[in-house]
């Protein structure tokens, strides 16, 4: 999970059905934790950012897929860790194939190219940017690539043909 | 023409568009349930007022200050801001005068640097002011 090898401590956790207004009072509960425990401006923003972009994807998906009759056995969940050297965003969620393919195709090109290119590339979407129907920019990912500045680890745990589990760490260091 | 106003909630930006007093100002936190629905109302007012402002002849200059200064903004927000500020722009490149104050707070690094990249694509000068 971590390159680093202290052991991290949960801030926040939560496992269940994502909706809209569970999302927004995750996130509250995030920017609370933060201004209370983080006084680095810069490093304490980030993870807020981090966070939103993560459960705002996690809440696309699941509003596309019904994620209610996966939730017994994968439910959607979202873990804040912190320990001295960094914060750890931990996402898990439910995805059809489609998705695997981009999210995986995306998150190869981000952990491949420096952060130079990963801004351009930001900028070009952006400057083209329709709104997709899931009502995200696809810039999602590359904003939190770009705001942790290290590589995005993931994983997919297929379920069946269609549907895997995916999971992502996000690494932010406290500096 | 009338300004617009939207109110600051938690996920959405104070939106202050006040030709009369020269001033438009973004601010607060963005991160709308659906961003189109929260923006394209901003960016439909900002074309009624661009045609306003055009149909006043070409001796006519409008000058205003255009203030943003958000706590943050999500992905989504980041291609209407983009959009309002190419939109606004257009006033600028017909011999208008809106400038752009871009807050950050002392320390938010990101935020300067958001800044930066979204004058970079508009081409247009920001002034930034910490605080």
């Amino acid at each position: 999970m971590s390159s680093k090898q202290e052991p991290l401590t949960k801030l926040i956790e939560f496992t269940g059905v994502l909706d809209y207004s569970t999302m927004d009072s995750l996130i509250n509960q995030v920017e609370e934790e933060m201004r209370n425990i983080e006084k680095v401006v810069s490093v304490r923003k980030r993870v807020i950012n981090i966070v939103i972009e993560c459960v705002e994807n996690i809440y696309k998906h699941s509003k596309i897929l019904e994620a209610e009759k996966f939730n017994e056995n994968f439910p959607v969940t979202f873990i804040l860790l912190s320990n001295t050297n960094e914060y750890v965003v931990e996402i898990k969620n439910v995805i059809d194939a489609y998705s695997e393919k981009i999210i995986s195709q995306k998150l190869n090109f981000i952990n491949y190219v420096d952060k130079c290119t990963l801004k351009e590339e930001y900028c070009k979407i952006i400057s083209r940017g329709e709104i997709s129907e899931k009502g995200g920019a696809g810039l999602g990912l590359i904003d939190i690539a770009i705001k942790s500045g290290n590589p995005v680890q993931y994983k997919f745990y297929p379920i069946d043909e269609i549907y895997s589990y995916f999971e992502m760490f996000v690494n932010i260091d406290k500096k | 023409m009338k300004k617009f106003y939207a109110e600051p909630s938690n996920v959405s930006p104070k939106v202050e568009l006040d030709p009369d007093n020269k001033y438009f100002e973004i601010s607060g936190k963005s991160r709308p349930e659906n961003c189109r629905e929260f923006f394209e109302p901003i960016l439909d007012w900002i074309t009624d007022f661009k045609k306003e402002v055009l149909c006043k002849g070409s001796d006519f200059r409008f000058e205003a200050l255009l203030v943003f200064r958000l706590d943050y903004f999500n992905s989504s927000s980041a291609k209407f801001l983009l959009d309002i500020l190419n939109s606004i722009n257009e006033l600028n490149l017909k011999g208008h005068n809106i400038s752009v104050n871009w807050y950050y707070e002392n320390g938010d690094e990101d935020m300067l640097e958001a800044g930066e990249e979204l004058s970079k694509m508009v081409k247009y000068h920001f002034n930034y002011i910490q605080y």
